[in-house]
């Protein structure tokens, strides 16, 4: 209450704004009572259901628990009373210790997995320590002794290193075990270690040196499961693979080797950027010099490696990639000062803080649920005979590719985008013209493409985001059928709906650049995704209103015919190319009608 | 002697036929804090946006730390802070993370961060509000936390556009301290109405009139202007112009309304003569009702420049 400084006014210090009156929290009590009663009651429901089929049966014994645990949830988060946010810090260390417990206590094989490790882990472990975090997220949310609130931290860092490290272990010595547990394991870690970090300060002392630390593991994995990947194939395979069949050289596949070992070179030239610590660069460069040396080497002698290599990249060498990709990726968002990095999280942040972000997923959940149920019943064309065919002890048969039957999909999808480019995209550049926050952001030392490509980066990170759902179900489809399927034409498909979505968010923020009105970016956008998708029509029909050359043109507009062929594994490197480009081209001229303002 | 902090030379800024700025010329000192005056259309925002790079000039030239706003806009804005005059914030961040990814974007190093904001926070005082969410914030809030952001990175000079609109009269004070603390590290220039504050504060001020700089002096200057004698007498107004106009030291006498029997006669001189005049008025035979000395201040000299055109 003193005076700010030693000559100030003789008028009273600023109190801060008005006073603060401890929150009654009876509803958030209530609903936690009511919590805990239903989570009891599913649970019991889970428990009772084993031995025999009770009234309330198994899925609803589910329903009651999950139901039951947001509520409780609600409750931690709202209530801040000590003694109940320390029962709810208890209760999240008894969770993360029963979901690690799950890690090592073995169980009975089946077809899936011939593994006993972890056998509970999924989906009892997983979950366990999903709920754990969120009930000692809320929990360090109110606590402010700092004894507590260190213990707190330090399960959040041990969990998820814990998590993190076992799963790089894991997916390095037993990659089998990647797909299912190893990448949940992961994900789960990465979970903690972000809760963890974005409570510390991240800029200096142990903050600091657990993100480093975090960035150098996940590059390590990444460069270690690439390294895997390619290497030796390229060295078992020798200069053959740059020969054609009569031993001449093949000009296309050299000029191909040469592009990568100059794409390796070039890691070097990076690391020669300012601004960058001496791990990265030294990491740079010695990763580029390898992967030029292994190119090199597999241009010219063969013989190191004898046999056939086993084929990695598909799924653990993917999968490895991605987590320490992940890990990478959230260590340079927690720490870099790039000013692309610190624009993408304030943006990504964003469409979190605002409801849009929260329709655009709910929206996409549900139509990946309609999805899913027309597969399954195209799949399963008669139920009532399969239920017959099971009871006997028979089985059904149903050929690969399965994925290709997700049609659904395809046309659920192209109404997704439809919906959700625009609505993700239309406030990216309005509202900031609109508030005067692109005045503030325009007059920093800021170049205009780096405020570009970062509103870019998030939209159509979320964009992404909001095709998680659909992958979920299949994953399920994968855990509880027990039988492993084709999964590979998936991936194709996510290709082609990440490098056509790179094109309409691109479109989208486009038009938000013009116009203050988010309504008129949202409708412009929408028009020429219609016009898009309006396509498909030219390409089926006999039409002969446009030349054969402007028809071919228009053709590789049709991105809904180009996602049902990727759906069934074929994807075209020039479509990819097209669309990158188109892509690039739109964030291009957004840049140049930032830049019209200096143009007096 | 080293580059002066702003230096704008024959500024000109037309919006289509308007003409917004017409040939202003002005320049800020290292350490100097401006007072940038004007009525609402004058032009003060414009030649801000063009000082902060945001918008370019029709022709003339702004330099700003030596930097030319045009041709090395990057290197304006890495010495620049600026706050507009709707202090536009992101709502849905917290002011913590808002002060944090500020500093980030303007290249504060990683390690000094976190005890540069601590500084800004405790400086613009808003320490109490750090972990509010920015949508949840007061006017007067605001625009301190506008003021840390602008802060932030410590730059050679401050561009405060209107800084103690809409704040009560205590975040006033205190807001007008800490603008005047600021000074002599950095070179501030800031636009305001309230003349009364600008006048405690600033050493100089600059007033725009329709686009044309109309004032650009020390306000020492004023201040220093003689002062305006009012005598109310008793006695026939012709005569006792005369008189005074005779006077030693009087430069000018004017004579103003009359009421009843007494006139108003308003006095110029290059001294104080006071005393000497009133007694030479009284041995004369003639009443004096009322002896009133007033200093020129700076709103009479915005109203006279205001008012010129009109």
């Amino acid at each position: 209450m003193a005076p700010s400084s030693p000559n100030s006014t003789p008028y009273a210090a600023e109190f801060a704004p008005s006073n603060v009156q401890a929150d009654q929290p009876l509803l958030p009590r209530m609903i936690g009572l009511a919590g805990l009663g239903f989570t009891t009651l599913g649970i019991a429901a889970i428990i009772a259901n084993q031995y025999s089929p009770r009234i309330v049966g198994l899925s609803g014994g589910y329903l009651f628990a999950i139901f039951g645990i947001f509520a409780l949830l609600y409750h931690a988060l709202r209530d801040g009373d000590p003694e109940i946010r320390r029962v709810y810090g208890i209760a999240s260390a008894v969770l993360v210790l029963a979901g690690l417990i799950t890690l090592v206590v073995p169980g009975k094989p089946t077809e899936a997995t011939t593994s006993t490790l972890a056998y509970h882990f999924l989906p009892w472990g997983a979950f366990a320590l999903f709920v754990g975090l969120g009930f000692l997220a809320a929990f360090l949310k109110h606590e402010n002794e700092s004894n507590f609130s260190e213990w707190g931290e330090v399960v959040l860092l041990g969990t998820g290193g814990v998590l993190f490290i076992s799963s790089a272990i894991l997916g390095v010595f037993w990659p089998a075990a990647l797909v299912g547990i190893g990448i949940v394991m992961a994900l789960i870690g990465l979970a903690y270690l972000a809760v963890y970090l974005a409570r510390v300060d991240v800029s200096v002392g142990r903050g600091y040196q657990v993100a480093l630390g975090l960035g150098v593991l996940g590059a390590l994995i990444l460069v270690l499961a690439l390294g895997r990947s390619i290497a030796p194939t390229v060295i078992h395979e020798g200069p053959s693979a740059l020969k054609k069949i009569n031993q001449d050289y093949d000009a296309g596949k050299v000029f191909g080797r040469i592009v990568l070992i100059l794409l390796s070179l070039s890691l070097l030239l990076v690391a020669r950027t300012k601004d960058l610590i001496a791990p990265v660069r030294i990491g740079l460069v010695t990763v580029g010099l390898l992967f030029a040396g292994t190119f090199i080497v597999g241009s010219f002698r063969t013989g190191w490696v004898p046999i056939q290599p086993v084929p990695y990249l598909v799924p653990s060498g993917l999968l490895l990639m991605m987590i320490g990709g992940a890990a990478l990726m959230l260590a340079i968002a927690m720490t870099s000062d790039s000013h692309f990095v610190v624009l993408t999280r304030r943006e990504f942040a964003a469409y979190l803080f605002s409801p849009i972000g929260y329709i655009v997923l709910f929206g996409a959940a549900l139509m990946a649920s309609y999805g899913y149920w027309q597969f399954l019943d195209g799949m399963i064309p008669d139920a009532e005979r399969l239920a017959e065919t099971l009871r006997r002890g028979g089985r059904m048969v149903i050929e690969e590719p399965i994925v290709q039957r997700y049609n659904a999909a395809t046309l659920i999808a192209a109404f997704q985008a439809l919906l959700l480019v625009p609505a993700l995209t239309m406030r990216t550049f309005s509202e900031e013209k609109r508030t005067g926050t692109l005045e503030v952001l325009l007059t920093a030392p800021i170049k205009e493409w780096t405020i570009v490509v970062s509103k870019f980066a998030a939209a159509w990170g979320f964009f992404m985001l909001s095709w998680v759902p659909m992958g979920l179900y299949l994953i399920a489809l994968w855990v509880v059928g027990g039988q492993p399927f084709d999964y590979r034409p998936l991936m194709s498909y996510y290709i082609a709906v990440g490098v056509f979505g790179a094109t309409f968010i691109a479109i989208g923020i486009f038009f938000s650049s013009l116009t203050k009105n988010q309504i008129v970016a949202a409708v412009m956008t929408f028009a020429v995704m219609i016009g898009m998708l309006l396509t498909v029509w030219l390409r089926n029909s006999q039409t002969t209103l446009f030349g054969s050359g402007v028809r071919k043109v228009l053709e590789q507009f049709d991105f809904f015919t180009a996602w049902t062929t990727a759906l069934s594994g074929s994807l075209a490197l020039q479509t990819i190319v097209l669309q990158l480009t188109f892509a690039a081209f739109w964030l291009f001229i957004t840049t140049k009608v930032l830049e019209t303002r200096k143009w007096g | 002697m080293s580059a002066p902090a702003i230096q704008v030379t024959d500024l000109c800024k037309n919006y289509g036929p308007v003409v917004a700025v017409d040939h202003v010329s002005f320049e800020v000192a290292t350490g100097e804090l401006v007072g940038f005056l004007g009525l609402n259309g004058a032009g003060k925002t414009t030649t801000m946006r063009i000082l902060t790079t945001f918008m370019p000039a029709s022709s003339g030239i702004a330099k700003v730390a030596g930097y030319d706003v045009m041709y090395e806009s990057m290197d304006v804005r890495r010495n620049l802070g600026y706050l507009p005059e709707s202090v536009p914030l992101y709502p849905e961040m917290r002011v913590q993370e808002y002060l944090e990814s500020r500093a980030k974007l303007k290249g504060v190093e990683r390690t000094a961060r976190t005890a540069r904001i601590d500084y800004c926070i405790e400086r613009c005082r808003i320490r109490e509000v750090r972990r509010r969410v920015i949508g949840t914030l007061s006017k007067g809030y605001r625009q301190r936390v506008g003021l840390a952001d602008a802060l932030i990175s410590m730059p050679k000079v401050l561009i405060l556009d209107e800084p103690l609109s809409g704040l009560d009269p205590i975040q006033q004070e205190e807001s007008l301290q800490t603008i005047r603390e600021l000074s002599g590290q950095h070179s501030v220039l800031f636009s305001s109405h309230q003349l009364t504050d600008v006048e405690k504060v600033c050493d100089r001020v600059i007033i725009i009139h329709r686009g044309r700089l109309e004032f650009d002096d020390r306000l020492s200057t004023i201040a220093a202007r003689a002062a305006v004698l009012f005598l109310e007498v008793r006695g026939p107004s012709a005569d006792v112009q005369s008189f005074l106009q005779k006077a030693q030291h009087v430069t000018s006498v004017q004579v103003g309304a009359s009421e009843g029997p007494y006139t108003t006669f308003v006095i110029r001189s290059d001294t104080d003569n006071r005393e000497a005049l009133v007694s030479s008025l009284v041995e004369k035979g003639w009443g004096i009702r009322r002896v009133d000395q007033r200093r020129e201040k700076l709103e009479d000299t915005f109203m006279r420049v205001a008012y010129q055109r009109a």
